[in-house]
């Protein structure tokens, strides 16, 4: 919070006096603003104070790009690229719309064109609406924001994220924003225009670096960078080889963006899967086929994991602590129980299913990193207890990673009723939607008891009717109920996948629901916004779906 | 003959009793019950969805069936065989959990204990309330059920307890606002040597046309100032008479004397001054020169007065932000009074005199806890909590050791368990600590019957992974995993 009112305080006044926003050291001349075809590598590394926690520079910006651009990079500008370049000419970015007002209601309450979504920081803060906004928005951070405050809306919530873009935008402008001299954990590191005689060096490696960067001489600009960045990690009290390897790790981790590279390989294992498992062929070939998707299909399951991996180690625990890293996690999952599953049934069609399921997943996080975050935020107190973390968690999303396969296998059964409702393949895979159900029922009972074991451990409440061990009853208990219904005469073969698909929906509740629909109960620290017309238009498709198969089916059979 | 007919109705009751079909039923109702639950604990809030469905007799019931259904079908395979030991020991597993929470639900303990650094706590506030009543060295104390806004109150009476009391409590507000106003104190000796006046004023008019009354009163610094706007109306002492800063509209009282003297002061600085007889406060009008034309209309003049609350239903309803609740006592000759969550009063009935209070449910712990040291850790660079903890010493009857308490590190002391929960922010750092005590006499129970689940579903899905996968040949896959039951219902 404290930054955020120096930031509001800086625009205020920066509203207030109008004075233009140039670099404190003014610099010679306002540069010509061209992309760099250079390599930002080195000076990504530079350890940053940002977030609650030590980050790579390039981690830093990549999060002030995607905030403020709302997608991943401006134009195939490189991030630290793109926020030197701000800083290095400030009046061409000043009219430049990079700045996402991102929802339609909220440009409408600005009086902005209700098409446009980037508008120049000049032009948002020439708005009456969001000057109001800062003055309002500096007088209630004054005052202590009172426990259990009502959730504000989401337009209200763009509508503040908004203001927030073009005041990080000035604040880096203005060097604010920059928080690069280091203080001992856990006080705030200063920023390049804090008037302390700590610092000089950094603060002149900076001025060097940006002067080399602004005429455009890039060996100068590599020197003077890893100048600078030596500077602060000798400032550091503390910093230790590890925290170094961490933030070189997290860099290399942005880098490589692994999760990217999966899921194409993961889609191109799929179209394999499905021609391998298309038609019989000879056995040799189908060999062949079956060995070249399954190549594809683990060197997609390495950079999964890898990139899981290097996330571990940066963050210093297990990432399945927001929507992102858990959508991460259970596409991992249902990875590991097709394998299982493939190697002891045989069938192709599982890693069709298991496939198309991971890419969906790694997708979702990789093209909507404004829904699902994908930066790496310190941990709310309840949470760091890496034991309990670890077993409850893990346990709790691999049983979302079995059901999901469940589902998947499940609508290809449904579809093959409607070709074949009485071939062996329906019974095959009618069975093999059972075995991941049995993985998927075993895991979410045990998770959720485990989930009752650390909330007794640390709150002295096995059970407390909280909205999201409720759902994961309930989610329990939906399978229970097909599990039964089979020794009775109520659920049949074509009941048994039909529900298997539609009780998917209550994984959905537990899984997404309660957090972003519900949005109350302890599991507080989990709660966002965002994707809910996504996730309704997949449960609608599925029902849709699973309505019209049924009624195909009953037709179909009333007709022999 | 008859004794057969009975068996048959007892066969058929224990045939339906034990069911999958009944079991496939219970569970569907459970599943749906508990997510409408969860969608009113959205809605509304957390204390409705339970009474609704959590704490409600027919969500218990549907509990209860479900622990015999699941009895039944365990007796119903006898005798039993090697093969339905993993079954057994799932729902085994199911029924000791039950009985677990269900021991928990009746015997357990689950409070909050707040410490301030420096001071030493034993008493631990449960969530539910009582009316209390004593009458010299008796106590007596009943519950009060919580319920939600819009549920008919039955009456409490105070004869239910054996009292020969006419008192009865006869309205409850789930959530209530106090009201504060003041009468006459009929003993201001009792109270208090100096008298404590109070005037009651309408302030009506300004830019938003509102009229409203203001109470002032000399007996509490809260009451001796009232902020309207940018307007101050005060209840002055000579000292601060003259102190009032320029470029606010502003009225200041005085009385002495019998003589009630007031100075308004307009935005511009412009002044009013007035005195009245004590005989001629009601009524007056006094024009300070406000914008909008403000009139402040004296109403009321109380020379010894006291403050009195009365409740009434809050403004808001549901959520974390509406206040606690309130009772209302009738009792014999027009006594009435309102109690919110914590208040007291002594009465004078039927020439008896008697002590009520509507206070939380309390437990005074058999060993004391001093707060020695309270801590917050943050996130470097921000005000986020990264870890809190307690370091605190604790007396039982032996002797006394040091402790530190924190998140994920709960104390033992004997059966209670003592948890760090929260924590109250101070200025300028918090000193006050809120734990969280415990006592939970089905805990074994639960962890017992957890780990025969989790067992028992291994072994059962284990064992028929394998079963299955050796008759896979058969061409009736699913039909095969039926066999347990078929063959042990033949």
């Amino acid at each position: 919070m404290t930054s955020g009112m120096i930031r509001i305080f800086f625009i205020l006044f920066f509203i207030l006096t109008s004075s233009q926003s140039d670099f404190v050291w003014a610099l010679d001349s306002p540069s010509e603003v061209v992309q760099k075809e250079w390599s930002f590598y080195s000076i990504g590394l530079t350890p940053v104070q940002a977030g609650g926690r030590i980050k790579p520079l390039d981690s830093f910006a990549r999060e002030v790009v995607l905030f403020t651009f709302g997608s991943r990079s401006y134009h195939g500008w490189n991030a630290v690229d793109l926020i030197l370049s701000w800083i290095a000419a400030p009046q061409f970015w000043n009219s430049q719309p990079f700045i996402q007002v991102g929802r339609e209601d909220v440009r409408r309450q600005l009086g902005l064109d209700k098409k446009r979504v980037f508008y120049s920081p000049e032009e948002l803060l020439k708005n009456p609406i969001v000057v109001q906004y800062a003055e309002r928005a500096a007088g209630e951070l004054k005052g202590s924001q009172p426990p259990g405050a009502p959730r504000s809306l989401p337009r209200d919530q763009e509508l503040k994220a908004v203001f927030d873009r073009v005041s990080l935008f000035h604040s880096l402008v203005s060097g604010q924003g920059w928080l690069l001299i280091p203080k001992p954990a856990p006080q705030t590191w200063l920023s390049l225009v804090d008037g302390d005689p700590e610092g000089q060096l950094i603060r002149s490696q900076f001025v060097e670096m940006l002067k080399s960067y602004q005429s455009a001489d890039q060996q100068a600009f590599q020197r003077s960078g890893f100048l600078f960045r030596a500077a602060i990690e000798g400032e550091i009290p503390f910093y230790r080889e590890e925290s170094k390897n961490r933030v070189a790790a997290e860099t290399l981790y942005n880098y490589l963006r692994p999760f990217g590279f999966a899921w194409v390989t993961y889609l191109i294992a799929g179209f394999i899967w499905i021609f391998a498992s298309w038609k019989k062929r000879s056995a040799r070939l189908q060999a062949r086929v079956t060995q070249f998707a399954l190549g594809f299909t683990f060197l997609a399951m390495s950079a999964h994991i890898l990139g899981f991996g290097l996330r571990c180690f940066v963050a210093g625990r297990p990432p399945v602590t927001n929507m992102y890293e858990s959508v991460v996690w259970v596409s991992l999952g249902i990875m590991i129980f097709a394998n299982i599953l493939y190697f002891i049934h045989r069938q192709g069609i599982i890693f069709v299913v298991a496939t198309f399921l991971a890419v969906l997943g790694l997708i979702v996080g990789d093209v909507a990193p404004a829904v699902l975050d994908p930066s790496i935020h310190p941990l709310v107190p309840v949470l760091r207890s890496n034991y309990w973390l670890t077993i409850h968690v893990l346990t709790i999303t691999l049983g979302y990673a079995a059901f999901a396969l469940t589902m998947g296998l499940a609508n290809i059964t449904l579809f093959q009723f409607l070709r074949k409702p009485n071939s062996e393949k329906v019974l095959t895979l009618n069975q093999l939607t059972y075995r991941a159900m049995q993985f998927g029922v075993v895991l979410i009972a045990a998770g959720t008891i485990l989930g009752g074991i650390w909330a007794d451990y640390s709150w002295g409440r096995f059970w407390g009717w909280d909205p999201k061990e409720v759902w994961a009853l309930i989610t329990l208990l939906c399978y229970l109920v097909i599990l039964h219904g089979r020794y009775t005469n109520w659920v049949g073969q074509f009941g048994f996948a039909a529900w298997s698909a539609v009780s998917f929906m209550s994984v959905v509740m537990a899984w997404y629901g309660v957090n972003f629909i519900l949005g109350v109960g302890l599991h507080s620290y989990g709660f966002a916004t965002g994707g809910t017309p996504w996730v309704m238009g997949f449960v609608a498709v599925q029902l849709l779906y699973v309505l019209i198969v049924t009624g195909v089916f009953f037709k179909n059979k009333a007709s022999y | 003959m008859v004794q057969r007919r009975i068996l048959g109705v007892f066969d058929r009751l224990f045939f339906a009793l034990s069911s999958l079909k009944l079991a496939v039923l219970v569970i569907l109702s459970l599943a749906f019950s508990m997510g409408t639950a969860t969608v009113l604990e959205s809605l509304y809030d957390t204390p409705t969805a339970q009474y609704w469905i959590y704490r409600s007799g027919w969500f218990h019931s549907i509990l209860a069936l479900l622990g015999v259904n699941i009895l039944c079908v365990a007796l119903s395979r006898y005798p039993w065989k090697k093969k339905h030991f993993p079954f057994l020991l799932a729902h085994a597993g199911i029924l000791i959990l039950l009985i677990g929470s269900w021991m928990t639900d009746q015997w357990g303990v689950d409070g909050n204990l707040r410490v301030t650094e420096g001071e030493i706590g034993r008493v631990v506030e449960l969530d539910s309330a009582s009316w209390v009543i004593s009458e010299g060295e008796q106590t007596y104390s009943l519950p009060v059920r919580w319920l939600p806004p819009g549920v008919a109150f039955q009456a409490l009476k105070a004869r239910s307890l054996g009292l020969s009391l006419d008192l009865q409590v006869d309205r409850f507000l789930s959530h209530a606002d106090p009201i504060v106003s003041f009468i006459p104190n009929l003993e201001p000796s009792v109270s208090s040597k100096k008298s404590l006046p109070a005037l009651r004023l309408r302030m009506a008019g300004g830019p938003m046309g509102i009229s409203q009354e203001i109470w002032l009163w000399e007996g509490a610094e809260d009451w001796k100032s009232f902020q309207a706007g940018p307007a101050r109306i005060t209840w002055g002492d000579s000292a601060s008479r003259d102190s009032n800063p320029l470029g606010r509209p502003s009225v200041v009282f005085q009385f002495e004397k019998g003589i009630l003297s007031f100075i308004a002061q307009s935005s511009e600085g412009k002044k009013v001054r007035g005195r009245i007889q004590k005989n001629q406060i009601a009524g007056y009008v006094i024009h300070p020169g406000w914008k909008g034309n403000v009139t402040l209309t004296l109403e009321e003049w109380i020379p010894h007065a006291m403050a009195s609350t009365h409740y009434q239903s809050a403004r808001v309803q549901y959520g974390s932000q509406a206040p606690t609740s309130a009772i209302h006592l009738v009792g014999p000759d027009g006594v009435e009074l309102w109690l919110g969550l914590g208040d007291r009063a002594s009465l004078h009935i039927a020439g008896r005199d008697v002590d009520v209070g509507y206070f939380p449910k309390r437990i005074v712990l058999p060993f004391g806890i001093r707060l020695d040291r309270f801590t917050v850790e943050h996130d470097q660079g921000t005000l986020s909590p990264a870890s809190y903890a307690s370091r605190v010493t604790v007396w039982d009857g032996k002797g006394q050791k040091d402790v530190t308490i924190s998140m994920n590190e709960p104390l033992e002391m004997g059966v209670y368990t003592i948890y760090q929960a929260s924590y109250e922010e101070g200025d300028p750092r918090p000193v006050t600590s809120i734990f969280a005590v415990n006592q939970d006499p089905g805990r074994e129970c639960k962890y017992l019957g957890s780990f025969l689940i989790v067992l028992g579903s291994i072994l059962l899905f284990g064992v028929k992974y394998k079963r299955s996968w050796t008759s896979r040949k058969k061409r009736i896959p699913l039909s095969s995993y039926s066999s347990t039951v078929s063959e042990a219902s033949s």
